[in-house]
């Protein structure tokens, strides 16, 4: 074992390809699974590291560091590329000056995400290279490469991560950093500035750049042939490969790492030296659908099962052998499905927001967990930014008394994202309803990441500045803007009242910082068997530390952190907080 | 050497360390000088929820995820996420699991995970210099005595006890 090769994650590994490579910029905005690639970046002073406020700023910034003359790096979860799909089109038709890598982490089995988009289509669409790597050490390889790939063809280029490779380790040999030269800055507003006139132009580039990039595809080294036995082949990209290789070293595979545009002609000739030709993709038939348009009869259209979810080994055996699947195959049965963290300032807001029978717009954040059993207060969250936006039609189709009850919540992270736009909206068409900030002064789900509401840079250094969201919602034209303690059940009812009878928007900033973020509750709630009613309101709650055992309620020690939502919820006193336990949170 | 890829579940709920001791193992197997593959999935896993994470270490290992029927050895850290496994284990599955009781003599309860890589690796043939160096790599500093402590009782407790 030498010194340069380390155990890496697929994300430390895309942020170590990014080093290497000389990058000057990494941008991204937190998406399960690809948020360890920016945090992982911050390790090299050289780079600069940025937590965009969402992911088209980040790839605008990555295309104005590319122009600049600089190697720059935009970082998404697969959804991500969504929000910014419209800057991503576009810099395909102005090309780039320094190379321009985007990042997208796709979820395959959705192991948390809203759905499992193959964003290899959006290569396609846009006409730029795509990259798949099957481990780390391809995924730094691959990450330098594409640099490379860039500069040298003038293309963005799109590198196509999913969970398995993001959130899994494996053997990377490291290198020094390249010390590439900034490019020139040029002002080229032919090149820059696509008015249909110079977008016409910079679209017939477009077919001569694919046509070099066909040839390069079929002739670079990660597109390779591992000779095998049998009549049968096999056409394989990113992890699909490893579970191939795991099945069998003997079997016939055309591997690509290049996946985007398709090398054609390797692709003819290895199908003609077979009866039969699998390909063996996760989700959507991609390569399949290509492959089958360049006339190659004998590749097989995969059964549709094989089109959901997360592959494994097992279930490309099934495929290869030609077995159909059952559910359970593609959809693993969960385990103890997620909830919010006891004690979670949240479940205190979504125990009002029961309590008084509102009709909820919700979004992305742990808040979303509000529509689990037993609080089942939140319904309906579409993506980011969403909850506002649909909150602001459906308004207008409800009769007099539900619209009374309708809110959006929101979390602090996801209204700095995409939530600013959609109150401006609703100010300007009259929205009537209220609108909750649930602000924990972080981006919790992904991992305590700071934003601009949190008045800190990214490695937690306080600013001069921060995004005040009672001035930004009375900016905006929000007319009963209000702010209030979380875990003040009363007070949040009253000002909940208040806001949804006012006229005009109104904003209720619900604060308090997420538990991660809080050290100093050392105590925990006790409960009086003599006087507790079991009347299980504090059951309702969802705080994953109080259950009913032996028909008596019980409050879980390593779990209660004393927040007192339960005891300020409970109607006979039963539960108090007068133990004060040093509880042993070492560490 | 031996040819054949060995395949470790580390199983238990958030919060217990599950991660952080496949961390480990995987580190030991690499300073081994193994091929190593870990694999897990993180992002909706709360405190309290469940969590698994595999390691697979040989010659060479393809997929990062143990293909169905292969686990070696199941660490499970909570006895009831066992059953949550069955599926992948084969019948000869070593089951290496902790008691609340055994815990009660460590150090520290936090230190079970490394505890019961302590019992794993009464099973596996790694030097004891190189899980001392993993922890070393992979501990904060002022944890590492006190995890070496609980790493070697699970060592010793499994070598005098093998069927618990």
């Amino acid at each position: 074992m030498t010194d340069n090769k380390k155990l890496m994650y697929g994300n430390e590994a895309v942020a170590r390809g990014a080093y290497e490579a000389g990058v000057s910029l990494v941008a991204g905005y937190p998406g399960t699974p690809s948020t360890e690639i920016v945090e992982s970046a911050t390790q090299y002073p050289e780079i600069e590291v940025r937590w965009s406020v969402n992911e088209k700023i980040a790839v605008e910034t990555a295309v104005g560091v590319s122009k600049g003359g600089g190697r720059a790096m935009a970082v998404m979860k697969h959804v991500g590329l969504n929000v910014a799909a419209d800057a991503f089109m576009n810099v395909s038709y102005t090309g780039v000056n320094g190379g321009l890598v985007i990042v997208s982490a796709d979820d395959p089995g959705m192991h948390s995400s809203q759905n499992e988009q193959d964003n290899r289509w959006y290569a396609l669409m846009a006409k730029i290279t795509l990259l798949e790597p099957s481990d780390s050490q391809e995924t730094k390889d691959f990450t330098q490469l594409a640099f490379e790939i860039s500069e040298k063809y003038d293309v963005p280029v799109l590198l196509r991560l999913t969970t398995r490779i993001c959130h899994s380790k494996g053997i990377v040999i490291c290198e020094e950093r390249n010390k590439i030269p900034a490019k020139k800055y040029e002002i080229n507003i032919s090149k820059y500035v696509n008015i249909p006139s110079n977008a016409r132009q910079n679209r017939l580039k477009i077919l001569e750049r694919q046509q070099k990039l066909k040839e390069l595809s079929n002739t670079i080294e990660i597109n390779t042939r591992f000779p095998g036995k049998g009549k049968k082949g096999i056409i394989t990209s990113g992890v699909s490969y490893q579970y191939v290789q795991e099945i069998s070293e003997e079997m016939p595979i055309l591997k690509l790492g290049m996946t985007y545009p398709i090398p054609d002609k390797l692709i003819k000739k290895f199908c003609q030296l077979f009866e039969q030709v699998t390909v063996v993709e996760e989700l959507d038939g991609f390569l399949e659908t290509q492959i089958l348009a360049l006339g190659c009869h004998n590749v097989e259209k995969k059964p549709e099962s094989f089109t959901l979810g997360e592959l494994n080994p097992h279930r490309v055996e099934n495929l290869l052998k030609g077995k159909t699947e059952e559910i359970t195959d593609y959809y693993p049965k969960p385990g103890k499905s997620p909830a919010m963290c006891s004690g979670c300032s949240y479940l205190g807001v979504f125990s009002v927001l029961k309590k008084m029978n509102l009709l909820v717009e919700g979004d992305i954040g742990c808040y979303t967990l509000g529509a689990l059993p037993p609080m089942n207060a939140l319904h309906s969250f579409l993506c980011m930014g969403a909850g506002m936006g649909m909150a602001n039609g459906l308004s207008t189709q409800l009769p007099n008394q539900t619209k009374e009850k309708l809110v959006a919540v929101i979390g602090d992270s996801t209204f700095v994202h995409s939530g600013l736009p959609e109150l401006v909206d609703m100010v300007y068409h009259g929205f009537e309803g209220l609108v909750i900030i649930l602000d924990n002064r972080t981006t919790a789900m992904t991992g305590m990441q700071e934003h601009p509401g949190t008045g800190k840079n990214r490695k937690g250094e306080p600013l001069t500045t921060q995004l005040d969201l009672v001035e930004v919602a009375k900016a905006l034209g929000a007319t009963y803007v209000k702010k209030v303690l979380s875990s003040r059940l009363g007070v949040l009812e009253r000002a909940f009242e208040k806001g949804l009878a006012h006229e005009g928007v109104a904003v209720v900033i619900a604060e308090e910082p997420c538990r991660h973020l809080e050290k100093g509750f050392d105590t925990v709630v006790s409960v009086n068997h003599k006087t507790c009613i079991l009347c299980n309101e504090c059951l309702n709650i969802g705080c994953s530390a109080i259950s009913k055992e032996n028909n008596a309620i019980t409050i879980s020690n390593p779990l209660c952190i004393g927040c007192q939502i339960c005891t300020s919820i409970c109607p006979s006193g039963a539960l108090k907080l007068p133990i004060m336990i040093q509880k042993s949170r070492s560490e | 050497m031996n040819k054949k890829t060995t395949n470790v579940l580390l199983c238990g709920i958030g919060g217990q360390g599950v991660i952080l001791a496949s961390e480990i193992l995987a580190s030991a197997a690499f300073i081994e000088g193994w091929d190593v593959k870990k694999s897990e999935i993180r992002g909706l896993s709360q405190l309290g929820g469940g969590v698994d994470s595999s390691v697979r270490w040989g010659r060479k290992v393809y997929s990062p995820i143990i293909p169905a029927g292969k686990i070696d050895f199941l660490v499970a850290l909570m006895a009831d996420e066992i059953a949550s496994h069955a599926q992948k284990r084969k019948t000869n599955t070593c089951i290496v699991k902790g008691t609340e009781k055994e815990y009660e003599k460590l150090p520290h309860i936090k230190c079970a995970n490394i505890y019961m890589l302590g019992k794993l690796s009464s099973y596996i043939d790694f030097r004891d210099e190189s899980w001392q160096r993993a922890m070393t790599e992979q501990l904060k500093p002022h944890l590492i005595e006190m995890n070496l402590k609980a790493f070697f009782m699970g060592k010793e407790e499994q070598k005098q006890y093998p069927d618990k």
